[in-house]
């Protein structure tokens, strides 16, 4: 299924804030691989940098020092080819549901493309579980339905890397596992790549292939856990398998040593 | 529903009643000791009825009201265009801003006497101040509005592949639209003041012109006429400007 060359490739990257005596090293020589159609999660402490990883891939920011690649090709400037889910709510308030939904293709073929548009929308709407409510405004919706809007969003144009930054952390627990089913769902039929971050060791243990566990800032890569649990997963279902614990307890040992207090940085 | 309470007379009979008792205590201080300085209120209600009729407040008016909306339109339009594009690019806002914050701190009303002697004492002089004080006054909220916009949001839309345009007219515009309401809410205001300002510096028409007039004459009882008549104009324009968010319907309405 995996085809030779990865999708995202970063070589020896570093990059930190400002420069000279006061510069901040915020990731240090990072190299990572990323297989396409995998499932690829960081994991680590607040502040570690992993969304700042997250921003270099989505070409939002450059690094100091180091390569990225996407598709073999050096990320120069946007990277067009990905689609960015955040924590926070990035709807816009003024548009509908089916307005924000879609926006993407708006941007993306500049024009309305005939009657297809409409009818992209209305399935992707179908596909979040959000079919009767097109016309409702975000500010009437609640926190897992606007997720399920900013997915539908994303999805909609197709990109074939997708960039999740702690996308249910603001979601309560019970919600959170229902937002993780769908996203496995969506995921495994989509052959989608997805890089998601998460301080959540559960929630990487139930999404993941991989698991790239951080440490502290400067933020490093630990090591890479392969998550070698069946597939397809349910995040209620997951919990009793041995091989789980054993999975739980190893990227517990590793997350260990890099929990800390620490003053949090802004990550932007 | 909140039952009436029963203690207390009508509130629009207190409003009344205050308004008459102002009226009265004028009405009195004026019989008491007749004086050219403070003219009865019935000759300057007289006046007023005078005025209406023959067209002076008609004419007058209609210049003031010209130059307040025409500065108002104006104004804005370039604040928008310049709010809008210093908020999204910062380099652009760095390099302006203090510039922008250095004119601003000119009080504006200072420059009547040097736009009435550049423009004249036409009805131009008079837009340009108004424009002027509208655009400042609205500038600076449309820049508040696109600063507060969250990054992440025209960090989405990038990776959507939206271009610095779409970024503008799609997320910008739509988003900092509350601020250029309420900048407009200030602003109206504001443009009745530094109309009257240069009318009253050197104008052939508008109200201001009326005040300035009367005054030279020692037409007292036409000067209160006309200043009535502007705290009228002052409460239709806070109204009018007031209702723009409503006119344009809220974008968060439930539909």
């Amino acid at each position: 299924m995996r085809q030779a060359e990865p999708i995202l490739q970063i070589e020896n990257l570093v990059l930190s804030f400002g420069t000279g005596d006061a510069a901040l090293p915020v990731l240090q020589n990072i190299s990572l691989e990323v297989q396409r159609g995998e499932f690829l999660v960081l994991l680590g402490p607040s502040g570690c940098g992993k969304s700042t990883l997250l921003n270099l891939a989505a070409g939002m920011l450059k690094p100091t020092s180091g390569e990225l690649r996407y598709a073999g090709e050096p990320l120069t400037g946007v990277n067009r080819g990905a689609g960015y889910l955040t924590q926070d709510d990035t709807l816009l308030p003024w548009r509908t549901v089916e307005g924000n939904i879609g926006i993407a293709l708006e941007l993306k073929y500049h024009a309305d493309a005939g009657g297809r548009k409409a009818e992209l929308v209305r399935s992707y709407i179908e596909l979040v579980g959000l079919k009767g409510f097109e016309q409702y405004h975000p500010a009437r919706l609640s926190g897992g339905m606007r997720k399920r809007v900013a997915l539908a969003r994303t999805l909609i144009y197709d990109p074939a890397l997708l960039l999740m930054d702690e996308p249910f952390g603001a979601l309560d627990a019970q919600l959170k596992i229902v937002m993780q089913n769908e996203l496995l769902r969506l995921w495994e039929r989509s052959g989608k790549t997805v890089v998601f971050v998460t301080h959540d060791l559960a929630e990487a243990l139930v999404l993941a292939d991989r698991v790239a566990v951080f440490s502290k800032r400067p933020g490093t890569i630990k090591d890479i856990v392969t998550i070698d649990l069946p597939r397809p997963r349910n995040a209620t279902g997951i919990h009793g398998l041995p091989r789980y614990g054993e999975l739980y307890s190893e990227l517990w040992k590793l997350l260990e040593g890099s929990i800390e207090e620490t003053p949090v940085v802004a990550e932007r | 529903m909140t039952p009436p309470d029963r203690r207390s007379p009508p509130i629009l009979l207190l409003q009344c009643a205050a308004a008459a008792a102002l009226v009265a205590l004028w009405a009195a201080r004026a019989a008491a000791a007749p004086s050219m300085w403070l003219p009865a209120p019935l000759a300057v209600g007289a006046r007023i009825v005078k005025w209406s009729f023959d067209g002076t407040f008609a004419r007058n008016g209609a210049v003031t009201v010209i130059e307040c909306v025409a500065g108002l339109v104006i104004g804005a339009i370039f604040a928008v265009l310049y709010g809008l594009a210093l908020g999204y690019y910062g380099w652009l806002r760095r390099a302006i801003y203090p510039v922008a914050l250095l004119c601003y701190s000119v009080p504006l009303v200072a420059l009547a006497p040097p736009f009435t002697a550049v423009f004249g004492l036409g009805i131009v002089s008079k837009i340009a101040l108004t424009g002027i004080t509208a655009f400042f006054l609205l500038f600076f909220n449309v820049l508040s509005g696109a600063e507060a916009i969250d990054r992440r949001l025209t960090a989405i839309l990038q990776v959507m592949g939206a271009s610095d345009r779409e970024i503008l007219r799609k997320l910008f515009l739509p988003a900092s639209r509350e601020w250029i309401l309420t900048g407009l809410r200030v602003a109206g205001p504001f443009s009745l003041l530094t109309a009257i300002t240069a009318e009253i510096w050197g104008s052939m028409a508008g109200l201001g012109f009326l005040v300035k007039n009367a005054v030279e004459v020692t037409d007292m009882t036409g000067m209160v006429a006309v200043l009535i008549l502007l705290a009228l104009f002052g409460v239709a324009l806070n109204a009018l400007v007031g209702s723009l968010g409503r006119l344009s319907g809220s974008g968060n309405a439930p539909s």
